[in-house]
């Protein structure tokens, strides 16, 4: 068991430095944050100092070292743009970003579920053909086009919602929320569809493919056979069966969720990490970008990591050391 | 007895209707960094803290030279500027404004961490003389002085040293201070709150030495970076004014009854710069030999380009065609000199090339920035639809401008499209940075090369010319030589378009600053 944990850990370790060694490389190519920062009218003598002062005159894998060396101890050091740690600016812009993807994945979940087992109970319906199309949709729809979309028929024409922003937000200690305010609440509708559309559709897809693996098992039939009410055989017996891997994969999606709100926050000017990645790209502001980076490769590592020690606790197996590769085929 | 109460406050309440607070939203592209006036030149930050700070001089709405701070000035010396400064006026937090101030904010302006110094770089001391006199003293006489002192704003010494924030804190060091996210000027706007990236609050400031043009009590400037989105905030009304529209959303904000646009053009010209100093272009099919050298591929290349059909198909209008390197409205800049030197004509351009022995064209790299200016990219493309046509073979290479300036700054470049605003308003900034030769700190932008030796002089007579007819002369002549050498393809004025509910009004600024001093609302 303790072979099993180190050798997931190392595992994650490995891809830590892996994503911060290419966040790194990946970087030294977006452009020269110097010029940037100094304008038109500044001097070559200006130029050199500024690059010494930051230490882009030191060999590549010197500034390599010294990266890993204080991204260790938390610290990406200071945005080009605003002159202020990126653990600050990341840490104020985390609330919008989690509140957003809890919104996108509660949404998801508590409308794909029961949507999915609608479709799997009710298999020929018109209803159900046209909401399985219309997760197809979903699926295939991309998230900025959604977003315009929204936008232009609830904003524009409609003028029902806001179209941009975050709305009023309460401060609970450092966390902003915008959970507490029916401003927020607002806010969060349009880029919350966004962004749980594809996961909604996912969940939809997965629950009714579970469910009618389930329903064509024995102990359905025998619970049927028992004369147990249809709503007890579905829902106490059918879906509580079919939801164990719909569970593992929202896990692993809500890694996705997080990373995939860059898109929907720069739609929506969501003032979440996401947006903040995407303008410091535009000003090749490095600091930032290589911490928003290792910290998204963070989130799915710990994500896995997790499910990984989820499973040591659910199979006896692994916990004997037997069988250290392959969980499937139980 | 209560009704009667409550009757009275609606009253009251109703009377004070006309008078009301009057509130305005406004959306941007961008968001100010920081609120330290001397720590970053940049566009936006320079727009949100005019309001707040406020220079010895300053801009009207037609961009003329006006009193702020000072009252008025003379020359004693060609090098000794002396202001009277304007009693009774008050920092925002209640002190009151003297000399000192001025003397402490020139010292902070010029000082190494300050990325302002551009602007006071022909200055060696600022003395307070008595408590409303202040001396400029300037290594040579410098005509353009005047021109560059809105920019260097004013600061209290006395807020500065009780918060720590005596210098510009060095954002090229990555650092922050007191003022890096507070403010206190003598500016119409207080700043109220800001949320860096989301939303800055201004509100008016009753104790304002002037009075004001505005009837603004409140304005909250937010950024939406996202062009549809800032345009759909501004359709569906939730804000008031938007800015900058894209070209392509201006039909449908001109067809919204409730909205209305402002487009001019901008003082920005838009121009090629072609490697004119090399042996051999560094890419190009050419060998041996640059045919950028050949005033005649230069010229050929001037008449190829169609820019009525560039301004009408991809800038819808709004930008204005030149053949001038400096915008009419820049000081000293004639604006005789705006029509453009040749006329579109492929037959002619194509005679040119077979002359100068091109009759089969080559091929060349063009390099463009596809973030950085009004539709940039599409540009590039039409230019080299056009080249083709007299056998010009154009590779685009278009990339993040945070790699096309380091790109071409370091001259590694054949081609490139690319633009200049003379950042105080005077000729002699673009004179000196894009056609003076490199030399020193001249020409630093001059990617391409171009020298001449009697633009050079002409260039720098012009800098210490305090007479305005003479200057202007000296200007025009430094600019028609280059005209005629065509050390540069000038293209065109890229235009400014906002777009705003109707019951805003504003002029149009041709900086494309936003100055809410000058904005009524309804």
């Amino acid at each position: 068991m303790l072979l099993y944990l180190a050798r997931r850990l190392f595992q994650a370790v490995v891809v830590m430095l892996v994503v911060s060694l290419i966040a790194f490389v990946l970087f030294r190519f977006v452009g020269d944050p110097v010029t940037q920062m100094l304008g038109q009218d500044a001097t070559a003598a200006d130029r050199a100092r500024v690059a010494a002062a930051l230490g882009l005159d030191q060999p590549a894998y010197i500034q390599y070292l010294r990266f890993l060396e204080q991204a260790a101890h938390g610290d990406f050091g200071r945005s080009l743009k605003l002159g202020r740690p990126v653990a600050e600016l990341l840490a104020e812009r985390v609330p919008a970003t989690i509140e957003l993807s809890l919104f996108a994945a509660g949404l998801a979940i508590l409308v794909g579920v029961p949507l999915g087992v609608r479709t799997a109970i009710v298999r020929r319906g018109l209803v159900s053909r046209s909401l399985l199309t219309l997760s197809l949709v979903g699926i295939s729809l991309p998230t900025f086009f959604l977003g315009v979309l929204l936008i232009l028929v609830f904003s524009v024409t409609l003028g029902w919602l806001p179209s941009y922003g975050r709305g009023d937000t309460v401060a609970l200690g450092w966390w902003r929320t915008g959970f507490l305010t029916v401003d927020g609440w607002r806010h969060l509708v349009l880029p919350g569809i966004t962004l749980a559309l594809f996961q909604l559709a996912l969940v939809l897809r997965l629950v009714r493919a579970e469910m009618l693996e389930v329903m064509r098992t024995d102990f359905v039939k025998f619970a049927r056979a028992r004369g147990l009410k249809p709503a007890a055989v579905y829902f106490r017996h059918a879906l509580r069966n079919a939801l164990m891997p719909v569970v593992t994969i929202i896990g692993l999606q809500l890694g996705s969720i997080i990373a995939f709100a860059l898109i929907t926050e720069t739609v929506f000017q969501w003032p979440g990490m996401g947006l903040l990645f995407a303008q410091s790209v535009a000003f090749a502001d490095v600091p930032v970008m290589a911490a928003y980076l290792c910290l998204i490769a963070l989130v799915f590592v710990t994500i896995n990591l997790v499910v990984d020690l989820a499973y040591l606790a659910i199979d006896p197996r692994l916990r004997d050391g037997r069988l250290t590769t392959s969980v499937k085929g139980t | 007895m209560r009704k009667t109460m409550i009757a009275a406050l609606v009253g009251m309440t109703l009377l004070a209707g006309p008078a009301a607070a009057k509130t305005l939203i406004w959306a941007s592209q961008d968001d100010a960094a920081t609120m330290d006036p001397h720590a970053f030149n940049h566009g936006m930050t320079l727009t949100v803290l005019q309001h707040i700070y406020e220079g010895l001089v300053r801009r009207d709405a037609e961009m003329r030279i006006e009193p702020a701070l000072a009252l008025s000035w003379t020359q004693p010396e060609p090098t000794i500027w002396r202001f009277a400064l304007r009693p009774g006026v008050k920092f925002h937090d209640g002190q009151p404004f003297t000399a000192d101030d001025v003397a402490f904010s020139f010292r902070r302006a010029m000082s190494e961490t300050s990325d302002m110094k551009v602007f006071a770089a022909s200055i060696t001391a600022v003395k307070a003389v008595d408590p409303l006199t202040v001396d400029i003293v300037t290594a040579f006489p410098n005509a353009a002085l005047i021109q560059s002192l809105p920019e260097i704003r004013i600061m209290s010494r006395a807020w500065s040293e009780q918060n720590n924030a005596q210098m510009p804190a060095d954002l090229k060091q990555s650092r922050e201070n007191y003022a890096t996210r507070h403010a206190n000027g003598t500016g119409p706007f207080r700043l109220k709150s800001r949320d860096v990236d989301v939303k800055t609050v201004l509100s008016a400031d009753p104790g304002w030495w002037d009075k004001p043009r505005h009837n603004i009590t409140e304005a909250t400037m937010v950024r939406i970076a996202a062009p549809a989105t800032r345009i759909a905030a501004l359709l569906s009304g939730e804000v008031d004014f938007a800015y900058p529209v894209p070209v392509q959303d201006i039909d449908r904000v001109e067809k919204t009854a409730s909205l209305k646009l402002l487009q001019g053009p901008e003082i920005r010209t838009m121009f090629l710069a072609l490697d004119v100093a090399r042996d051999e272009l560094l890419y190009s099919t050419v060998k041996g030999r640059n045919p950028f050298k050949d005033r005649r591929v230069r010229q050929a290349m001037y008449q190829a380009i169609d820019m009525a059909a560039i301004n009408a198909r991809i800038m819808r209008g709004t930008a204005v065609p030149t053949g001038n390197m400096i915008a009419p409205g820049v000081n000293s800049v004639d604006p005789a000199l705006q029509p453009r030197a040749w006329p579109y004509d492929v037959a002619a351009a194509k005679a040119l090339m077979a002359e100068a022995g091109y009759a089969e064209g080559f091929g060349v790299t063009l390099d463009c920035p596809n973030d950085r200016y009004v539709n940039d990219e599409r540009v590039c493309q039409a230019l080299a639809g056009m080249l083709a046509r007299i056998d010009i073979k154009v590779t685009l290479d278009a990339m993040p401008s945070s790699r096309f300036f380091p790109k071409i700054g370091s001259k590694d470049t054949s081609l490139n499209f690319f633009g200049y605003t003379p950042v105080n308003m005077d000729a002699y900034n673009t004179l000196s940075v894009m056609i003076h030769s490199q030399r020193g700190d001249q020409g630093q932008w001059n990617v391409g090369g171009y020298s001449n030796a009697e633009v050079d002089r002409t260039i720098r007579a012009s800098l210490s010319e305090m007479d305005p007819t003479r200057r202007t002369a000296l200007v025009t002549k430094a600019l028609t030589l280059h005209r005629e050498d065509i050390g540069h393809i000038p293209l065109y004025q890229q235009g400014i378009v906002w777009g705003m509910k109707k019951t805003v009004a504003t002029p149009l600024q041709i900086d494309n600053r936003v100055n809410l001093a000058f904005f009524k609302v309804d």
